[in-house]
């Protein structure tokens, strides 16, 4: 059995003693958690678990809910994102968000990939068509897109459109991408495309993956956490946590005999 | 029943616990015709030819099992190990017939002084029933007792042979029918420790 969860050094973002609040309601509960470098680990769990919340408190995202309140520490290589030393917008460009509804902004193909360079201040046209064909082939879209780059995103599919979306989180070089739900509302080859992408990112970039599909867990992870009413319960292998796992709740949440 | 998977998964546990009634007779059957020198072979045959269909069966459903409902955790393992105990029983069936075979593969022979093949067809007979009973049952702690009970079954055989052919009966079919009959009985006896281990595997993830 792995022992994962202290502050050791070896991990790419870690959580120490990690609690969100939101007014009253305890989101996200004393999380000890280490997320490994060039992995993809998986947060699965029950809708309102607080699956997502602790996604975003990965890199500060949830301070711009009104209400909320975090206590404790989350690292990220070995220093704390909560201090006031940070400087967010340098944050959020290390560590990327992918969002559940693909959300390309109403503006062309290139110009979402070149949004988040610019605005950290690029504005030379060739390095910006470098990123842009760099990102896009990272997301395994370049080949779909080339030939349109000045069209609309909007007029994308919704598996390209997502893809789209990762690639503009690659544009800015993010050490690490937080996907929260980033297939749920594809088809299954938009999914299938977008799993194998998660993949092939992980050789680059350490992947945090929320989902209530398990099977996707299953699939693609590394490592797995199972998160209950904002605990985690089990964390550990993937192939270990869909064969034995060590909690019977684990056990009851995926053999559906939950509740 | 709590789900469709459970009832699925229930419906193959029941199937393979017939094929283990099944195959438990069949070996006895064998074991007995041969050493009581009764004909039995196309019985045999016919009972091997079933365990063999139903664990095509068995894994059939179990592939189908997978394929529609991608059980995790104790319901993997349970799939699991019931497509390999199907295959182990199925094993028994065969190595019964040819236990049978053996007769019908040299024509008539003996009566033969068999000896301490006799004590050792018991313990092998022991160690198979055990097997299946800890399967049915799912009876742990039977489960963790078979591999010692066949390494006796081991130590019965080599002494078996070793005295076998220091000694060698008159008639050279008998030498070779106990070898045969003996080797058989090793055999099964080993798909019983792998029926022990699926068991164990199965209620507790822990492979050894």
């Amino acid at each position: 059995m792995m022992a994962l969860g202290k502050r050791s050094g070896e991990f790419k973002i870690e959580t120490e003693g990690l609690n969100v609040w939101f007014g009253q309601k305890h989101v996200v509960k004393d999380f000890n958690m280490g997320i490994r470098e060039n992995c993809i680990t998986a947060i699965m769990g029950p809708s309102g678990c607080g699956k997502t919340t602790l996604l975003r408190a990965f890199n500060r995202m949830n301070e711009i809910i009104e209400g909320s309140r975090t206590l404790g520490s989350v690292y990220l290589d070995g220093e704390d994102i909560n201090s006031p030393k940070t400087d967010v917008v340098e944050l959020r460009r290390r560590i990327g968000m992918v969002f559940q509804k693909p959300n390309p902004f109403p503006k062309s193909i290139y110009d979402n990939v070149a949004f988040g360079p610019r605005i950290h201040g690029i504005r030379d046209g060739r390095r910006l068509d470098e990123i842009v064909r760099f990102s896009l082939e990272e997301a395994a879209l370049w080949d779909e897109v080339k030939d349109r780059l000045h069209e609309s995103a909007l007029g994308l599919s919704g598996g390209q459109q997502q893809r789209l979306c990762i690639a503009r989180a690659l544009a800015v070089a993010p050490e690490a991408i937080l996907m929260d739900e980033p297939c749920s509302a594809l088809d299954p080859i938009s999914t299938s495309k977008i799993e194998d992408l998660m993949r092939k990112l992980r050789k680059n970039y350490t992947v945090v993956l929320v989902t209530h599909n398990m099977q996707q867990a299953a699939r693609v992870a590394d490592y797995t956490a199972f998160m209950y009413l904002g605990e985690l319960i089990e964390y550990g292998e993937t192939s270990r946590i869909f064969e034995n796992p060590e909690k019977e709740l684990t056990e009851r949440y995926i053999t559906g005999r939950f509740g | 029943m709590h789900s469709v998977l459970e009832g699925e998964i229930s419906a193959l546990s029941k199937r393979v616990v017939e094929m283990a009634e099944l195959a438990e007779r069949t070996v006895r059957v064998s074991v007995d015709a041969f050493l009581g020198g009764n004909e039995a072979g196309i019985q045999l045959r016919n009972w091997s030819d079933e365990l063999r269909s139903m664990q095509e069966n068995v894994e059939g459903r179990a592939v189908e099992i997978i394929a529609r409902y991608q059980p995790v955790a104790t319901d993997l393992r349970r799939v699991k190990s019931l497509m390999k105990v199907s295959y182990d029983l199925s094993r028994f069936g065969r190595y019964a017939y040819d236990i049978a075979r053996t007769l019908e593969l040299m024509g008539q022979y003996g009566p033969c002084e068999l000896g301490k093949v006799y004590d050792m067809a018991s313990k092998a007979v022991d160690v198979i029933s055990a097997s299946i009973r800890a399967f049915r049952d799912e009876d742990l702690e039977l489960a963790r007792r078979i591999d010692a009970m066949d390494s006796e079954v081991d130590g019965m055989y080599i002494e078996y042979v070793r005295g076998a052919v220091k000694e060698p009966p008159e008639d050279v079919k008998c030498l070779a029918a106990g070898l045969l009959f003996a080797r058989h009985l090793e055999r099964m006896a080993d798909h019983a420790v792998y029926i022990s281990k699926s068991v164990i595997y199965m209620l507790t993830g822990q492979v050894d």
